[in-house]
């Protein structure tokens, strides 16, 4: 789990361009979609790291609902993956 | 109706330091294949978060609307009108990149959001919450001065009393190739460069006024240098200023048979020993041609202009005999 949470942040790093931002500075318990949050990623970010999980590790989502849930953070994120990928 | 039309504030990235300072008399030559810009922090302009989704064309377009407005004291805006050709190319390359690295699967939508030629003048927007007029003007080698034609229209029809405007494009390396195979920069010919200048136009001078805009003209495939010279001729005409009144061509010619022919006792400046070779590289014309107007010193130094203080300033390009454009400067007091 630690070592997909520490490639997950090298691989939203990249994605998202976030210049200046190191992986140690990410917290996998961080809310990634909270305005006033250090990331405060918004909704084209969400299409961006929806991409990176097809593209990287063969999940598709498509519930809007089940997003929020696997988005909230780092560790959600890395959860789920462990949980559905083949 | 006719109007004179003032440059209120302005602001110039180039490959020359233009951007904090007036450029210097110490000129830095093209890096590699082309001149690139001295880009300032743009930090200081714009949020950290917002930043990181903008590629080099849309920071350099808005760290200079956000000076220029400075420079003109921040006026409220009635339009908002961008010239560029290339456009946002870096993000159209790295969208294209990815249809074919991925094949057209996973396609992000940063890239493609931001490739859109009319990314720069909509961000501006955005940023100083400016829901004016708001126009792009994709027209290859006269984009720039297309935006400034617009710009004097609406100063004439009484619609605008300030107004935005812009030329601006930025160079990559693959846009460099694939300028060369389709012989648009001939390799050896003229280096390649790129550039974002910006103006605060106004109907109205200002104690910070640089010049006036006496006059904007183009020509599509003239059909021979007659006809050039009769263009410059009406647009010197429009603006009652004789032709022994210009003191200064900037011009965008390798060869100057018609600058000289017209105006044999001018001082020259070929600006794109400076800027190198852009679609929109009259905008950084102006921008410099203004500041020497205004009587900046250093700038006029760099661009070996030897007359005392000059009064009108020509900028005239050729663009492989196909586009020709003719700006005209005026001091002020003039």
């Amino acid at each position: 789990m630690e070592e997909l949470i520490e490639k997950l942040k090298v691989q939203i790093i990249k994605q998202l361009n976030l210049e200046d931002v190191e992986p140690d500075e990410i917290d996998p318990n961080e809310m990634l979609f909270d305005a006033n949050g250090e990331l405060g990623l918004d909704s084209i970010d969400a299409l961006e790291l929806i991409v990176l999980l097809d593209k990287e590790y063969g999940i598709k989502i498509k519930n809007q609902d089940e997003g929020k849930k696997i988005f909230h953070s780092l560790n959600t994120m890395a959860e789920y993956i462990l949980q559905h990928q083949n | 109706m006719k109007k004179n039309i003032y440059i209120n504030g302005l602001s110039n990235i180039s490959p020359q330091e233009t951007f904090y300072q007036p450029m210097g008399a110490t000129i830095a030559p093209p890096q590699g294949a082309f001149f690139t810009c001295q880009e300032p922090n743009y930090k200081e302009f714009i949020q950290k978060k917002l930043l990181r989704r903008m590629s080099r064309i849309v920071r350099m377009g808005l760290a200079t609307a956000h000076k220029a407005l400075d420079d003109a004291n921040n006026p409220s805006l009635d339009a908002i009108i961008s010239g560029t050709a290339w456009g946002c190319v870096k993000d159209t390359e790295k969208f294209l990149e990815t249809i074919i690295e991925n094949k057209e699967a996973y396609l992000t939508p940063t890239a493609f959001v931001q490739s859109t030629h009319n990314t720069v003048a909509g961000q501006i927007a955005l940023l100083h919450h400016n829901n004016c007029y708001n126009m792009s003007y994709v027209q290859g080698n006269v984009s720039f001065e297309s935006a400034l034609i617009d710009a004097m229209l609406l100063f004439y029809d009484n619609k605008a009393n300030n107004i935005l405007v812009n030329g601006i494009d930025e160079q990559t390396e693959k846009l460099g190739i694939l300028l060369e195979r389709l012989e648009c920069a001939k390799a050896g010919v003229r280096v390649m460069g790129e550039g974002a200048a910006c103006f605060i136009l106004s109907d109205q001078p200002t104690p910070n006024t640089y010049a006036k805009v006496a006059g904007v003209n183009m020509l599509y495939r003239p059909k021979d240098k007659t006809a050039v010279q009769q263009s410059i001729q009406h647009t010197l005409q429009e603006a009652n200023i004789p032709l022994e009144a210009i003191d200064v061509v900037l011009t965008g010619n390798k060869t100057l048979a018609i600058e000289k022919e017209l105006f044999p006792t001018a001082d020259y400046s070929q600006y794109k020993t400076l800027c190198g070779e852009y679609p929109t590289s009259t905008a950084f014309a102006m921008a410099v041609g203004a500041q020497v107007l205004k009587g900046d010193l250093p700038t006029k130094t760099a661009l070996g202009i030897h007359k005392k203080a000059p009064k009108h300033i020509l900028i005239y390009n050729n663009h492989q005999d196909i586009n020709h454009s003719i700006i005209l400067l005026s001091k002020v007091s003039a």
